[in-house]
Order: C-alpha cells, then sequence, then structure tokens
C-alpha cells in the first residue's frame, strides 16, 4: 500500500523545467540518442509503485501496461476472461503496441512498463512457444537495460500455508526472467525496498542523479 | 482428616523432578512463578479485571501446539485469579479472516483472496468454531472455573476502536511501515470489494488516498469488477479491513491497551517471541504509553526433532518423514485423540499444570515426541477424578474445612463461582493438601455485612466472632473487589472423618 495523497500528480509528465540535477540530466539525455530501459517482473513485485514513483520523479515513462487495456477490449469481445485458445491473437496485439511504443521513442531517456520480451514468459507460462513475430522483433528492438524487480512477498501464508496460486507466481515471475535471458539480455534484479530506495538503485545503476536527494 | 497430599500443580521447583528436567534460562532465573511474569503489570495497573487473549486461525483442525496456549491461557486465567484476587477470563479470538481461497487475475496474475468470514458468513463461521473448539472449550471452562468468550476477527475489525486504532496508526504510516515490513517497507491492506467481497492478497494495487478527520479513503482494484473506492470512517462497520498479520496484531494490541480496567494478555505461541519484536518497534514509532504497552506470554513452542515448528504445511511438504514414527495421530489433529473431549482437556491441564509448575519447564520448547511422553506419563487415575472447582484457602481455614468443623465458605461472586450449582465439587487446596467438598446450598449477598445478617458466623469460622472474621476477609478482598457481592457456599466432605 502506499500513499498518493501527497502526490497527486501521477499522469504523463516530461521533464520538469526546474533547475534540479535530475531535471539537468533528463533535458541532456534528451538531447542525445533515445535509450530505453525495461522495469518488469512477475505479480507483487511493486512494479505499479515503482512506475508512479519513476513518473512522479518527473523521468519519462511508460505510464501503463499496453497488454491491460487490450486485455480488457479482448474481455469485452468475449465476454469472459481470456483461455489458452485466445492468447494467441492477444499476444501479437500487444507485441505490435510495444513494437509502436518504441518506435515512437526518438531521443533521450524513457523507462518502460514491461519489455517485449515479456511475451516469453506469459506465452510459455500458457504453455505456447513464442511467435516468429516475437522472436524478430526481440531482435530489431534491442533495450538499453533491463530491470527485473525481484518479489516483495515470499508467497507463503504466515501460518504455513502455501497456496498452489501463490506457486503459479512464482512461474510467472521466473519464465519473465528466463524470457529476457532467452533474449540474450543480461537483467539487473533491483532487490525488495520501497518505491523510492529502488529508483534510487536504478538511478544510480543509470548514472543518473538519484530522486531521493533532489531538493523538494 | 481426610486432606490427602496432592499429585502437586502446585509451583514448587522440586515438584516433578523424575517426570520432567529443564535447564535453567534467564527469564525463568528471575521467576520463582510462572504467574509472576504478569506482576509487575498488575501492580503498576491494578486492574479490574485479567483477559487472556488467545487468537487461533479456524481453517482446519487444531494439532497440540494449538490446544497447548489456549489450555495455558485458561490454567492462566485460573493462577491469576487465586494469586492476584482478580477477576479473570479468556478471551478466544477466531481468526476468520483467513483466507479460505486464492485466485490469480486472469489479466495480471495478481493474488486475491477471500476470507472465511466471505466465505462461509457469519452462520458458516459459527459452525466452524462449534465443529473444532466449543466442546474443548466448555470442557477446559469448566476443568479451570474460568469463563470464556469468542470474539471473531469480522466483529473485531467492525468495532469502533480497532478502526480509530487504524486511522491512527495510517497517521503515522511513514514511521511504522519499515516495522511492519522491514524488507520492502510495503504495508498491506486488504479492503474487500464491495461487490463480492474479493480483496488483493497483497494489496498490490491498493492505495490510500486521502486521509482526515472524516476517516481514510482507499482505491484497489477487483479482477472481476474493476477499480472501487472505499472509505473507512471511524463509526462505521464498513468496509471489511483485513489486515495483515503483524498490522492486525499492532492495532488489535493498541485498541485492548487503551482499556485501563481490564488488562490484556496476548497468549502466543513461543514462534511469536520474533515476530513481537516488530510489532513493539512499531508500538514505539506510534508513542506508545509504557502502561499500554502489551503484556505477552509466549508458550512453549512444539518441534519436531529436527527442531522445526511442528506445523501442517512442514508435514505436507515434506511428508511424515520430519516426525518420529510415533508420534500419533491425534497430535496434528487433536480431534482424533482416542477418548472424550473431558479425558483430552483432564491429560492436557495435567500436561500444562505440570510445565506452568515451574518456569524452567514454561519457558522452553518440547518436541512433540517429548509432549506425547509426557501426556502418557499423567497419573493412571486422573480419568476417573471427578471434576472439581478448585480453591486455594489458607492454612487455618484448610484445616477447619478438613475436620469438618467449617461448614460456610465465603467468597466474592466473581465470574469464576457462576457456574457453582449445588452438588458441585470443590477442591480446596493449601500447599500440597488438598480436601473435597461437595456444594450444599449457594447464597449470594451483596455485601459481607449483609451475608453475615443471615449466615452463622460459627458456621465460617467456629473460633472467631462476626467483627473479627469481617475484619479478616476484608483483609483478603479490597472494597472493589467485595462490590462485585459475595457467595456463601455450604460445603459437606466427601470424604468425612471417620
Amino acid at each position: 500500500m502506499s500513499t498518493t495523497s501527497t502526490t497527486p500528480d501521477t499522469g504523463q509528465v516530461g521533464p520538469p523545467t526546474g533547475g534540479s540535477a535530475l531535471a539537468a540530466a533528463l533535458a541532456a539525455a534528451a538531447e542525445r540518442e533515445a535509450r530505453r530501459y525495461v522495469i518488469t517482473g512477475g505479480p507483487s513485485s511493486g512494479k505499479d509503485e515503482l512506475i508512479e514513483a519513476i513518473l512522479n520523479a518527473g523521468i519519462p515513462c511508460m505510464e501503463t501496461e499496453p497488454g491491460r487495456e487490450i486485455y480488457r477490449k479482448h474481455r469485452e469481445r468475449l465476454g469472459r476472461h481470456l483461455l489458452r485458445e485466445d492468447r494467441h491473437e492477444y499476444s501479437l496485439e500487444v507485441l505490435q503496441a510495444f513494437i509502436s511504443e518504441f518506435s515512437a521513442h526518438k531521443s533521450g531517456i524513457r523507462f518502460y512498463n514491461r519489455g517485449i520480451p515479456d511475451g516469453y514468459g506469459w506465452d510459455s507460462f500458457f504453455g505456447l512457444g513464442p511467435t516468429p513475430q516475437l522472436e524478430e522483433a526481440s531482435r530489431l528492438f534491442r533495450y538499453d537495460t533491463i530491470f527485473v524487480l525481484d518479489p516483495l512477498d515470499t508467497f507463503e501464508d504466515p501460518d504455513d500455508i502455501v497456496w498452489a496460486k501463490d506457486r503459479e507466481i512464482r512461474r510467472v515471475h521466473e519464465l519473465i526472467v528466463q524470457g529476457y535471458y532467452d533474449a540474450d539480455y543480461e537483467p539487473v534484479f533491483v532487490g525488495p525496498n520501497d518505491a523510492a530506495g529502488r529508483l534510487d538503485f536504478i538511478c544510480a545503476n543509470l548514472r543518473l542523479p538519484k530522486p531521493s536527494r533532489e531538493p523538494r | 482428616m481426610t486432606a490427602t497430599r496432592a499429585a502437586t500443580t502446585e509451583p514448587t521447583a522440586l515438584s516433578t523432578p523424575a517426570l520432567l528436567t529443564s535447564p535453567n534460562s534467564v527469564l525463568a532465573n528471575a521467576l520463582l512463578r510462572s504467574i509472576d511474569v504478569l506482576r509487575p503489570r498488575i501492580h503498576a495497573s491494578r486492574p479490574e479485571r485479567i483477559e487472556f487473549v488467545v487468537g487461533t486461525q479456524i481453517n482446519g483442525a487444531p494439532h497440540l501446539g494449538t490446544n497447548l496456549v489456549q489450555t495455558a491461557a485458561f490454567l492462566l486465567a485460573k493462577i491469576a485469579r487465586r494469586e492476584f484476587s482478580i477477576d479473570t477470563r479468556v478471551r478466544f479470538g477466531a481468526l476468520d479472516n483467513a483466507p479460505h481461497e486464492v485466485v490469480l487475475d486472469p489479466e495480471t496474475h495478481t493474488a486475491y483472496q477471500q476470507t472465511y468470514y466471505h466465505a462461509l458468513g457469519t452462520d458458516g463461521i459459527a459452525a466452524l468454531i462449534k465443529r473444532y473448539y466449543r466442546e474443548f472449550f466448555d470442557s477446559l471452562s469448566e476443568a479451570t472455573g474460568t469463563d470464556y468468550i469468542v470474539e471473531t476477527y469480522t466483529a473485531q475489525q467492525a468495532g469502533p476502536g480497532f478502526r480509530a486504532e487504524f486511522l491512527r496508526s495510517l497517521e503515522r504510516l511513514e514511521e511504522i511501515r519499515w516495522w511492519m515490513a522491514p524488507s520492502h517497507g510495503v504495508v498491506h491492506v486488504r479492503l474487500p470489494c464491495p461487490d463480492c467481497g474479493w480483496a488483493e492478497k497483497r494489496g498490490d494495487r491498493t492505495r490510500l488516498v486521502c486521509l482526515d478527520e472524516d476517516g481514510a479513503t482507499f482505491t484497489a482494484a477487483c479482477l472481476d469488477h474493476g477499480r472501487y473506492e472505499t472509505h473507512v470512517d471511524p463509526a462505521a462497520p464498513d468496509p471489511y479491513l483485513d489486515l495483515a498479520t503483524l498490522y492486525r496484531n499492532l492495532v488489535k494490541e493498541r485498541a485492548l491497551g487503551r482499556n485501563t480496567e481490564v488488562l490484556h494478555v496476548m497468549m502466543k505461541g513461543g514462534d511469536w517471541a520474533f515476530g513481537s519484536q516488530l510489532v513493539d518497534g512499531a508500538l514505539g514509532a506510534l508513542l506508545t504509553p509504557p502502561g499500554q504497552m502489551p503484556v505477552r506470554i509466549f508458550t512453549p513452542q512444539v518441534l519436531a526433532h529436527t527442531g522445526a515448528k511442528l506445523s501442517k504445511s512442514l508435514l505436507r511438504e515434506h511428508g511424515r518423514g520430519v516426525l518420529p514414527a510415533d508420534v500419533e495421530p491425534w497430535m496434528l489433529d487433536t480431534t482424533t485423540w482416542p477418548g472424550s473431549t473431558d479425558n483430552y482437556v483432564d491429560a492436557l491441564a495435567w500436561l500444562v499444570g505440570e510445565l506452568l509448575g515451574d518456569p524452567k519447564h514454561f519457558f522452553r520448547s518440547f518436541t512433540v515426541k517429548e509432549l506425547g511422553r509426557l501426556m502418557n506419563a499423567h497419573p493412571a487415575d486422573l480419568a476417573a477424578r471427578p471434576r472439581a472447582y478448585e480453591m486455594g484457602i489458607y492454612k487455618r481455614y484448610f484445616d477447619l474445612i478438613a475436620t469438618g468443623a467449617k461448614t460456610t465458605e465465603i467468597r466474592v461472586n466473581d465470574s469464576s463461582r457462576a457456574k457453582l450449582i449445588v452438588g458441585s465439587l470443590i477442591r480446596f487446596r493449601c500447599r500440597d493438601e488438598e480436601v473435597r467438598t461437595r456444594v450444599t446450598r449457594l447464597n449470594r449477598y451483596p455485601s459481607f455485612d449483609a451475608m453475615f445478617d443471615h449466615e452463622s458466623p460459627t458456621s465460617v469460622n467456629p473460633t472467631a466472632t462476626r467483627e473479627e472474621q469481617l475484619a479478616n476477609i476484608r483483609q483478603i478482598y479490597p472494597p472493589e473487589r467485595e462490590a462485585v457481592g459475595v457467595v456463601a457456599i455450604g460445603i459437606e466432605l466427601v470424604d468425612p472423618p471417620a
């Protein structure tokens, strides 16, 4: 749970105009070639909160996963949740959205809420092999750094119960990570921390000023 | 004279050397009796009542460790009543917010859960409590002369005290969140969807969007009904507030600590000693006054021979190989005890009484095999012993009862006397002597004066005048204890002197 009462602006944000070190670094980067960084991880890895923190820090970022909107569209059309046989069409549409996002970005730093190789993990979870389109896109559209968020939970209940469904969450996470290795990436793993701490870690990794040290 | 040497459960250090050997420990070394662990707080707060609070997940049949904590609560209530002359009872918290089912959102694979309460409803929860605990508690209550109440988590979280405390904790969320979640500082709060009752298991998309004097507003997401907003008002019982374990304990202990008339003693399995450090850190961060810090008693952990805590999931994961072959089925599911509930309770109460008899025995852990050995070491005639209320008594009065000279016993009319009826047996104890009597009549009065207006002083004590007796009895019971009323208990010896 996070509080958003003190951070009302969570919309799409461009670099701030203030004179902070981070803003200056982002402005300088904006003039240079495109740098694309992926934030990914399984369910309950704290991804949504980190994306929120990135946006609040004024760093350009894709706000929502394109897959969510597409899923809802398919669900409305089908009148039910997607089944295995629906995944192929859905995956291709999600892939197209990721490619569009990738291609639209021409210069400067931008973070991505999941990336093209996430498709390997999700397809694999449903027992599907990667499509030729995914293989090709993974080869053509390369991100600069992949940040994988470690889960924020042990997926065990305090009274020792381990739910079968929770095991699936672990599996999704592991398959996503494997997907990036299969696509020939070396992900950077971001340990459990709150969103601010994780963003500092990521910025330090990218040689960007840490947002937590910015003047408020 | 029929006073007999009791098979002792009295707190004497040398009482059971052959049965049990325990090394000393820092806590045990500081105590002469196990109950003394409560004495500093009793002296400081002078409560009108002590409640021993024991919470249990109701998501399956209890194992030995669960029943051991509960039995310790009843026995300590009995001992504390005698030791501190303060009324006591047991408060059983049925944790009906345990997850009944978990599903994954097909879209995001975020886990959603439905609590037992939401799955079974009030009647279903009542049936579960009845199935696993009611008979056991009734028997324990009778065996220890201790009253008990059952409170579900659902009822607890709906109360204004719990909600107000939760809202206060939100004001200092920044200070407590690392105590509640030391690895990442992200606290889980579950606010089930108002349409279907399912909630995000880990509160991934739950956000606190507004906190002011009217309460707290959250947004969350449901797998079927999409995003929703919900408002926690201190005066309203809805929405359902399902807190993760540490946070739930923080709010519960803070809320109970505000009651200055009742001292709540948290009974917890020994493994909680580690987790309580985090709750204490959060209590400190909330600036909890010293007099409102929780009092906790940690009961012996029940361990497999590897040292792992006895748990059903341990068995499920690794099979029975983690336990010695001679671990009996009832230790894992106590409802399969090969005998009556009373028989089980008598054996367990005897065992826990032995452990409580020496702090060295109580404040330690036991392997399940060792506990099984101890359970089977109970006196051979235990099952044949009739249930009797126990009352401690000074030697000079004990001797009068044992000789048949004293035929009326006077007590304050607290909860432990409520179930006394004509024909009940009372076992009077003085150190390691005991004498059994039968209740012949019961008369209740508003005060000791009123009582002596109707009862013969010589039947109470043939060696003292009414005035002397009044002075003596008021040495024992202060005015606030007399204020609950007085009961005169007519008694006769079960085995009169030849």
